[in-house]
């Protein structure tokens, strides 16, 4: 019954790719019910999950190995929650993708891929076994290039598209190569056995190794979470389809990184665990600061998705993977609701740059409403789900270091600080005059997935004593410095992001224009790659090119060349000595001839001549003899 | 033995033949010397024949006379041949033969 | 006696093509199809009755032919030929099919095509080495006129480079066949396999080597590949098919058949030069493939790069990586394969190759799109595809033995995926140039051609046990037969 899981979006799959044209709108709907089907098959299993059963299935796949791969799924708490979220989620935002595809030419193809997409991640989260979760992680990589790159007759998506793969993909190496070295220490793969494979190098008094492999394993997460320094890829990918953005780039696969150092913990070391903590929090830092200065409404979204992403890196950091488990399904929902509706605003507006847009709020009511209810999630309001998560993640900071704690807290503020940037700058304020009339709501098919991860993103908290077994209760002071960073964001956001007020004084305001000049750019990281990385990867490309054509090849060909000249000398000797024996030789014989045939005058009397002379001298010559 | 008379008459004919052959440039002429060296040596022929004794030296000395008709025939031909090519009949004017 | 059939069916239909008149096209193509088709057939009816189970050589014919050198005609397949008999025969059969386009001389190409696949099949099934260097340079003849005649470009430089550079290479081997011979006095591989392994180690190497020269050229090993990339290049799409799909085999064959059993101690002193040169081949040659702009050298240095996989397996000596590189050889052959034909049909259509030449086709041509798409990610190793597995148990493989060539070899993929991402982006995305505007799709007698290679490619990918389980003892049992002399 596992199986029919991620089954049954990929049989989706195969039959939008197959007949999806003739299927027109309705393939949609296959989509949807795939992936309905598997959220409800999902939710059959919690009783036996929340038991802390650990329900599996698995196949045969290799026999080369020794001992024979079995690959199979799986299903334990940690899997469950990345189901649920996947299949729900999912679900949701394929419906919104009905009304917000709903003018494209290659409609069924987008939910093909989006179907695709699902049985990958659903597969990826529920394998035992780590050829078969590098399998689906390629293959969620692949859907994601799919898909940024949809719209692909613009150059900006197709290069985005190659971005997100190739960037990932040197993460992948590095997950690749820790799968190789586990195999080839511990001889094992297995999933559900890592506390065995801990043991036998706890043992062995190795756990270099593991420091080593669990360094590899994170450098996979690094490149598909996005985080420092292999997340220049997120930013771009919000060329693709909105809904896309939602759940890939936000909700799941992005998450796919932080779900991959909670199920491998158990291989992590103190040492390797310090790299993920410092990883996360600049991650966490570097994002949010890039995302204040972002005009691009799904640029901030993206920068905003890295620097939350980093938090939970963070928290994974300190060994607390309830706590960053809890924080994914909250940002799950609130991330998600969030690039709806701003998918919802691109799709009244057809604009998404901040400076075009303004005063919203009054003629979009129900996205600006769940907007406001995601970033208070998102800042940490209280009660609402985000707050909870964000809690948790403070909580284990503070038992680990206060200075971790108040840097957190910082973030926490710059976090209010630009998501509340994004809210007022859209709905509120002037409205820009814009060509297109009046924009109005999205249609119901939009809003009401919309509504329903609003529902999640407010009440998802709760959920998090009795799935994650966080510590449950309010922690008075934490509740307070919290709620303090929330306000210091939100009023700076008012105060500088909307009404433009310089509150820097007067003599710090060059080096303030220079770190904003500096974020704005996002720190250079992407020219810097280009200089440093890109461009000289390409030239030696080109120089290897040269290379092979000028020096192997011209070796090749001088070798060839060789030959025909030796071929020439040869000959040249062959004419000189050889020849010339023989011709020496004809040469000879022919002056002979030439002297000899001076006697052939051709007159017969000369020849008459001798004959008689002959006679004389024959008879003379036998008279001398007889004699 | 003292020769007969006859031999110094054969003597005679064959040095005047190789006489003619040496000295005459109408081959025509030297036809008619080559006759003469052959009628030299049919006389031997007969001469000796009787000395020994047979017919052996008269049946070659017909046999040389019929001969001699052929290549008479022969080289007339030739000759005739050798007018229509080279428009002489002069033998030291045709080198045909010369190598 | 089957298997002299897949060697008499080719002959036959090439006798017939002889003797049909020049003009009568359609009768040739049909015989020369039917010929294939019934080569196909019978290859299929060989895996049928071929015991998976069994490790040793099956269905033997052996017939003496010249018994005063003891050189006989002696056939037979075993878990590492019989994969490359179906891939030769399926190829073989596909690339046929897309041979019906050759507009000019049909009589003189399909003799010279059957021709080829008998050569190349009696390569693959010989277990005599004499008749296994007969057959091997009797390939090298059609192969010549094939792509001297109806190739492109360069086509009789490319011609006259692929034939003295390979029978350059044949004719170090054929001085370790006869160094072979002077000391054992037999042509029997079954029993040459038993009796070379004692040679003294000097002697192994050095003809570890000489084979090695001969079957590196034909892989190719860097620096051998530069003929490749212009014979692929400059032959006609079908003929750089085999070429691709089949003819590289024939060398990595080669070092399965041969060189590792004969020369057990070679192989093992020979071991850390083959990884690194494994490993060169999969950088170097992605390296190179990113800075072409023709598609077709593109995809032919592409080749050079996936070959290193095969060398990086067998350098391993380890199960995992021995069936890894037996696999990427057939992976190779398929994914490629289909590449070469994918870009036939572009070049057919657009008359150029010229990568920064198109653009946006992916609007225009769905169905080429989507096909091309497919396998140049197959090519990249998309886990769900043939080349995944392969490459990924030649990494399992040789990462145990070859730690640093291999940890290079796996940051070449991402090079791999650079370049393939890169063509892709080229040909199928961004604006669609207005010169390909009339462009057509694929017509149903080119996705014929291609979909059967896709199937395949996908069924591996999914299922790899299907191919594994037939070549699995055989290897296992080679590994044995290697560790056993040490």
């Amino acid at each position: 019954m596992l199986a029919w899981i991620p089954g049954l979006p990929l049989a989706a799959f195969a039959v939008l790719i197959l007949v999806g044209r003739r299927l027109g709108r309705a393939s949609a709907w296959v989509s949807v019910a795939a992936l309905a089907s598997s959220a409800f098959l999902t939710l059959q299993l919690t009783p036996h999950v929340l038991d802390g059963q650990r329900l599996a299935v698995s196949w045969r796949w290799l026999s080369a190995t020794d001992p024979a791969w079995f690959l199979g799924l799986a299903v334990d708490r940690l899997s469950w929650v990345m189901l649920v979220l996947v299949t729900v989620i999912g679900t949701l935002i394929t419906i919104y993708s009905i009304g917000y595809m709903q003018d494209d030419a290659r409609f069924s193809r987008f939910f093909a891929y989006l179907s695709l997409f699902c049985a990958a991640m659903l597969g990826l989260v529920m394998a035992n076994h780590f050829v078969l979760l590098y399998a689906c992680w390629e293959l969620v990589g692949l859907c994601s290039y799919l898909l940024i790159s949809f719209w692909f007759e613009k150059p900006e998506a197709a290069r985005a598209g190659r971005k997100a793969f190739l960037t990932t993909r040197v993460g992948d190496t590095g997950l690749l190569i820790g799968i190789l070295a586990l195999w080839v220490t511990a001889g094992q793969l297995h999933l559900g056995r890592l506390e065995e494979i801990r043991t036998f190098f706890v043992l062995r008094d190795q756990t270099w190794w593991l420091t080593i492999i669990s360094t590899l394993i994170f450098l996979g997460a690094v490149g598909k979470s996005a985080q420092i320094p292999l997340h220049v890829w997120l930013p771009d990918a919000m060329e693709g389809p909105t809904p896309v953005s939602a759940l890939i780039h936000a909700a799941t696969m992005v998450a796919a990184g932080v779900y991959l150092v909670a199920r491998t913990l158990p291989l992590f070391t103190p040492e390797s665990l310090r790299l993920v903590l410092w990883i996360g929090l600049a991650t966490h830092l570097f994002a949010g600061t890039v995302a204040l200065t972002m005009t691009d409404i799904k640029r901030v979204l993206a920068y905003s998705t890295i620097s939350q992403l980093g938090l939970m890196m963070t928290a994974l950091g300190l060994g607390a993977a309830s706590s960053a488990m809890f924080h994914l399904s909250t940002h799950a929902f609130f991330k998600a609701l969030l690039f709806m509706a701003a998918g919802s605003v691109i799709h009244a507006t057809h604009r998404q740059d901040l400076r075009e847009l303004g005063g919203l709020g009054r003629h979009l009511p129900w996205t600006r409403a769940l907007f406001l209810i995601a970033a208070l999630s998102m800042g940490g309001f209280p009660l609402l789900s985000g707050f909870w998560s964000k809690d948790a993640i403070l909580l284990s900071a503070r038992e680990h270091a206060p200075w971790l704690m108040w840097t957190l807290l910082g973030g926490a503020a710059v976090t209010a600080g630009y998501i509340f940037r994004l809210y007022l700058r859209c709905f509120h304020g002037s409205p820009v005059a814009s060509g297109c009339g009046t924009p109005h709501d999205s249609p119901a098919v939009m809003i009401l997935p919309m509504a329903a991860l609003g529902l999640g993103a407010a009440f998802a908290g709760f959920a998090g004593p009795g799935v994650f077994h966080v510590h449950g209760g309010l922690d008075v002071p934490m509740l307070i410095s919290s709620s303090v960073a929330l306000s210091i964001g939100v009023t700076l956001a008012f105060a500088v992001g909307l009404k433009r007020r310089v509150l820097v004084p007067a003599v710090l305001r060059p080096l303030g224009t220079k770190l904003y000049r500096l974020a704005a750019n996002k720190y250079y990281v992407d020219e810097a790659y280009q200089r440093w990385i890109i461009g000289p990867f390409l030239d030696a490309t080109a120089w290897l090119s040269r290379f092979d054509r000028r020096i192997i090849d011209g070796a090749v060909d001088a070798a060839g060349l060789g030959g025909w000249r030796i071929g020439q000398w040869k000959e040249r000797f062959d004419r000189v000595v050889i020849d010339g024996i023989v011709n020496g030789i004809a040469l000879v014989t022919r002056s002979i001839g030439h002297v000899v045939r001076r006697a052939q005058t051709g007159v017969i009397h000369h020849y008459l001549f001798w004959v008689v002379a002959a006679s004389v001298m024959l008879m003379l010559w036998i008279r001398a003899v007889s004699a | 033995m003292a020769p007969h008379p006859l031999l110094f008459t054969s003597c005679a004919l064959v040095a005047l033949g190789v006489y003619g052959i040496l000295t005459r440039r109408n081959a025509i002429g030297i036809l008619l010397a080559i006759e003469l060296i052959l009628n030299a040596a049919s006389l031997n022929f007969i001469l000796f024949g009787r000395w020994v004794g047979g017919v052996d030296g008269q049946a070659f000395a017909i046999f040389v006379i019929a001969l001699a008709a052929c290549e008479a025939a022969v080289g007339l031909a030739i000759i005739m041949g050798l007018y229509r090519t080279a428009k002489t009949v002069l033998a030291d004017e045709v080198n045909l033969l010369k190598g | 006696m089957i298997l002299s059939g897949l060697l008499l069916i080719p002959l036959i239909g090439m006798l017939v093509v002889l003797l049909l008149p020049k003009t009568a096209t359609r009768l040739i193509r049909l015989t020369a199809t039917v010929s294939t088709a019934l080569t196909l057939g019978v290859s299929l009816a060989v895996l049928r009755l071929f015991d998976p189970q069994a490790a040793g050589v099956q269905l033997e014919t052996f017939i003496p032919w010249i018994p005063q050198l003891n050189i006989a005609y002696h056939l037979g397949v075993d878990g590492l030929s019989i994969m490359m008999v179906l891939l030769t025969t399926g190829l073989s059969f596909l690339a046929c099919l897309a041979s019906w386009s050759i507009p000019e001389r049909q009589k003189e190409y399909f003799t010279l095509y059957l021709l080829l696949e008998l050569g190349m099949l009696g390569t693959f099934l010989a277990l005599d080495l004499f008749l296994f260097y007969v057959f091997w340079e009797i390939v090298l003849v059609p192969m010549y006129f094939l792509i001297g005649i109806w190739g492109g470009g360069r086509r009789e430089y490319s011609a006259f480079k692929f034939f003295v550079y390979t029978l350059a290479g044949s004719l170090a081997m054929l001085l370790g066949i006869l160094a072979i011979y002077v000391a054992t006095h037999t042509f029997n591989m079954t029993e040459l396999a038993q009796v070379c392994p004692t040679f003294a180690p000097g002697l192994q190497h050095l003809l570890f080597v000489a084979f090695f020269l001969g079957f590196a050229i034909k892989v190719p090993v860097f620096p051998f590949h530069t003929w490749l990339p212009d014979a692929h290049v400059d032959a006609p799409t079908p003929i750089s098919v085999l070429l691709a799909g089949v003819l590289l085999k024939m060398g990595a064959y080669g070092f399965f058949r041969i060189s590792y059993p004969f020369f057990p101690e070679g192989a093992r002193w020979f071991a850390g030069a083959m990884a690194a040169l494994g490993m060169i081949n999969i950088v170097y040659g992605a390296f190179v493939a990113m800075a072409q702009t023709d598609f077709k050298r593109m995809v032919a240095y592409s080749s050079v790069s996936h070959m290193g996989f095969v060398l990086l397996g067998l350098s391993s000596l380890t199960p995992e990586g021995f069936n890894g590189a037996l696999l990427q050889m057939f992976n190779h052959g398929t994914i490629t394969g289909a590449m070469f034909l994918l870009v036939g049909v572009l070049y057919d259509r657009a008359h150029t190759r010229d990568l920064t030449a198109f653009g946006g086709l992916g609007s225009r041509l769905p169905v080429y799109a989507a096909m091309l798409t497919i396998f140049s990610l197959a090519s990249l190793g998309l886990p769900g595809l043939s080349g995944f597995v392969s490459e990924f148990l030649s990494f399992v493989g040789a990462f145990g033995v070859q730690r640093w060539p291999t940890i290079v070899s796996v940051l070449g993929i991402v090079v791999t995926a650079a370049y393939m991402l890169t063509a892709i982006q080229r040909v199928l995305l961004g604006a669609l140039n207005q010169r390909w505007q009339a462009l057509p799709d694929m017509t149903p007698q080119e996705l014929v051609t291609v979909v059967p290679l896709l199937i395949i490619v996908v069924l591996v990918g999914v299922y790899p046990l299907s191919v594994l389980r037939l070549q699995d003892p055989a290897i296992l049992a080679l590994l044995q037969h290697v560790g056993m002399f040490q």
